[in-house]
């Protein structure tokens, strides 16, 4: 699905992800975790296509294409997805305009035919009802005026109506209250299958609470310094990032 | 300038009722002749291409052709269509209790002292606009009258066709509002080929009357658009104004507001739209010259490609006008790296105990959420777009016909989509 081969990026000159490796395979959810700074929102948006990152070194092969080389546009095409630490507020576009127009740009560039609105608006009402979100915010501007976990909840909505191949969530889970993190944990759930794969961003050990990784990973000065099951998210919420660091550094 | 081909030209017109004010429109103009730049309010805009077509197309009168579509009454509005600056032959003038509608060309005579003293008070500004121009050749236009206590449900409609000609249209339009009256207004300008406007609109609300006027500008790319908006405001009257100028590849537009008397409000809305070489100019005056008076004024520009776009608005509030509340925002967005928008919001203030705000922005569109529409398939020029629209949406939405709102909706989609695929940033 995804390989991530010694990759290394800047950002206005100064090195952020040091040569980070990573393979996903399809149907695995990968948990990254690390400490501020270590690099997580850069790898996401860097996967994403967002400009403003030089990428520097190594490679990125995404179903067997050069993602790096693609139009962010493209990589939606191609089944990838970012949920934003912070969704954009974009008043004046609507936001089950955008649904559509996102829904409708995959469906004619994988060669299926477009949705008509009125399955298209069944089938968003469903999605919208699983993530609790009311009907009065589909039709209100994207993001516009919702809350922290209304915006979150939207991301997963979006999501969960696009189907991504590959799913990328950055810190889906911060500023989120317990049941709002439930409702995001279930929409990732729901869209769990064989051949769909997650890259959870987090800094927290918390959402692995309700998300099972298959694999954990640390990253510390943009290179992943340790791998492992779900275990590894239990201790790193005893010993804290230090006592990982500390450890990795000895070995 | 050489005015004297025009004044030949005048000359040589036959005479008619409305003499004494084309001849005091010529006088004024022959003291001035075309503006230029060394005017304050000429500034950014050369009127070189205005003097060249007066001169060129005023030589003949225009003529409205037999074979103009009428509209029929859609419904939502009481459509009067003019070709070329003429009525329409044929096209009938809505009739309704309170309301009057006479043609400037066959106004009846026991109109004519009326209509001629109006123009004669017009407050028109030889150095500033064309409105003298306009009085010395007016083509054709309409004398309003609601009278007082009157309610008129559906919007008069003016639509003024450019048939391709090459004509000078010098409509003038002429409205009162009677007292504790309301009307709605909308000037819609459409049409093709190479033709030249200048439009004069001078309304006059009586006390507590409620106005909405809408002027629509969907001019051909060839023509040329030269426009004064002229608003005398009663006591405790309202008006409602909102400006769309798409077309043309030269546009000026003037708005004169004035409250007259105590309680009077304007609220003004515009949207311009200067892509591939139009030039777009639009002046806002807003004279606050009683107590108690307010307005607001939310004005957005949009250029692209070559575009170039130019905003002044000024609020004056007149000795006296103590309690005066008024607010300015204009907002522009360049879409282009050969784009170019001038912004100029002005106050003068000479009263005490005044609440005036004026701001102005130019900016291009936000690169995180082009990035957020992308990431979800959105492609470049389509998220592009969607942004210009959602820019534009503040304004469109005041449209108070929901026909007229979906037309420019459906001219701005094309327009941007044009315009996205040639500009790259």
């Amino acid at each position: 699905m995804l390989k991530v081969d010694e990759l290394r990026v800047s950002v206005g000159g100064k090195a952020i992800l040091q040569g980070l490796s990573l393979e996903i395979r399809p149907g695995e959810i990968h948990a990254m975790m690390g400490p501020n700074g270590s690099g997580k929102s850069t790898l996401a948006h860097v996967l994403a296509g967002r400009a403003g990152y030089e990428v520097t070194g190594g490679s990125v092969t995404y179903q067997g294409h050069d993602l790096l080389a693609m139009e962010p546009e493209e990589r939606a095409w191609a089944g990838l997805f970012l949920g934003f630490q912070y969704p954009v507020e974009i008043p004046g576009v609507n936001n089950v305009y955008l649904l559509k127009a996102a829904l409708n740009a995959g469906r004619k560039h994988r060669g299926e035919p477009e949705m008509d609105s009125i399955s298209f608006l069944k089938l968003v009402r469903e999605k919208a009802a699983l993530m609790q979100i009311d009907d009065s915010f589909l039709s209100r501007g994207v993001n516009e005026g919702f809350s922290g976990g209304e915006k979150k909840r939207n991301e997963i909505l979006q999501m969960t109506l696009l189907e991504p191949k590959l799913a990328v969530l950055d810190e889906t889970d911060s500023g989120l209250d317990i049941d709002a993190l439930k409702v995001v944990a279930n929409g990732v759930n729901s869209m769990r299958s064989a051949d769909r794969s997650f890259l959870l961003i987090t800094h927290y050990q918390r959402l692995l609470d309700y998300i099972q990784p298959d694999y954990v990973h640390v990253l510390a000065e943009g290179r992943i310094v340790r791998t492992g099951d779900k275990q590894l998210a239990t201790q790193l919420e005893a010993d804290g990032y230090d006592g990982i660091l500390a450890e990795a550094a000895s070995l | 300038m050489n005015t004297a081909g025009l004044e030949k030209v005048w000359r040589d017109r036959p005479a008619d009722w409305l003499q004494p004010a084309r001849e005091k429109g010529m006088a004024d103009f022959l003291d001035t002749g075309f503006p230029d730049r060394r005017s304050e309010a000429w500034k950014y805009t050369d009127a070189e291409p205005l003097a060249d077509r007066s001169q060129a197309y005023l030589k003949t009168t225009p003529v409205a052709l037999d074979s103009a579509q009428l509209p029929t009454e859609s419904g939502d509005s009481l459509p009067i269509l003019f070709v070329n600056g003429r009525l329409a032959p044929g096209q009938m003038l809505p009739a309704a209790p309170g309301l009057q509608v006479a043609s400037l060309n066959e106004a009846p005579s026991e109109r004519q002292a009326q209509i001629l003293s109006r123009l004669a008070s017009f407050p028109g500004r030889p150095r500033e606009d064309l409105s003298a121009l306009n009085a010395a050749f007016i083509s054709d236009g309409l004398w309003i009258e609601l009278a007082p206590d009157t309610v008129l449900e559906k919007p008069i409609e003016i639509l003024f066709s450019s048939d391709g000609a090459q004509a000078a249209a010098q409509p003038r339009i002429i409205v009162s509002v009677g007292a504790d009256s309301q009307c709605k207004l909308i000037e819609h300008y459409s049409g093709s080929g190479a033709g030249l406007v200048n439009a004069v609109t001078d309304i006059h609300c009586d006390h507590d009357a409620r106005l909405e006027w809408l002027k629509l500008q969907l001019e051909s790319t060839d023509s040329l658009h030269v426009a004064l908006q002229n608003l005398s405001l009663g006591r405790n009257s309202r008006a409602r104004l909102v400006q769309i100028e798409l077309g043309s590849q030269l546009s000026r537009n003037d708005l004169q507001a004035n409250l007259a008397a105590p309680g009077a409000h304007v609220d003004v809305y515009g949207l311009f739209l200067a892509d591939g070489q139009a030039h777009m100019d639009s002046r806002l005056e807003i004279q606050h010259q009683a107590p108690n008076t307010t307005s607001q004024e939310s004005y957005r520009g949009i250029a692209a490609g070559q575009g170039r776009g130019i905003f002044n608005g000024k609020i004056i509030v007149q000795p006296g006008a103590d309690g005066t509340d008024a607010k300015l925002s204009n907002r522009n967005l360049l879409l282009s790296s050969t784009a170019e928008i001038d912004t100029k919001p002005e106050l003068e203030i000479y009263a005490d105990d005044v609440k005036c705000a004026h701001g102005a922005t130019t900016g291009q569109l936000d690169e995180t959420a082009l990035f957020y529409l992308r990431s979800r398939g959105v492609d470049a020029a389509q998220a592009r777009a969607m942004l210009v629209r959602a820019f534009a949406a503040d304004i469109v939405t005041q449209i108070p016909l929901e026909r007229l709102r979906q037309q420019v909706e459906t001219e701005l989609s094309a327009r941007l989509a044009r315009d996205m695929e040639t500009d790259t940033p």
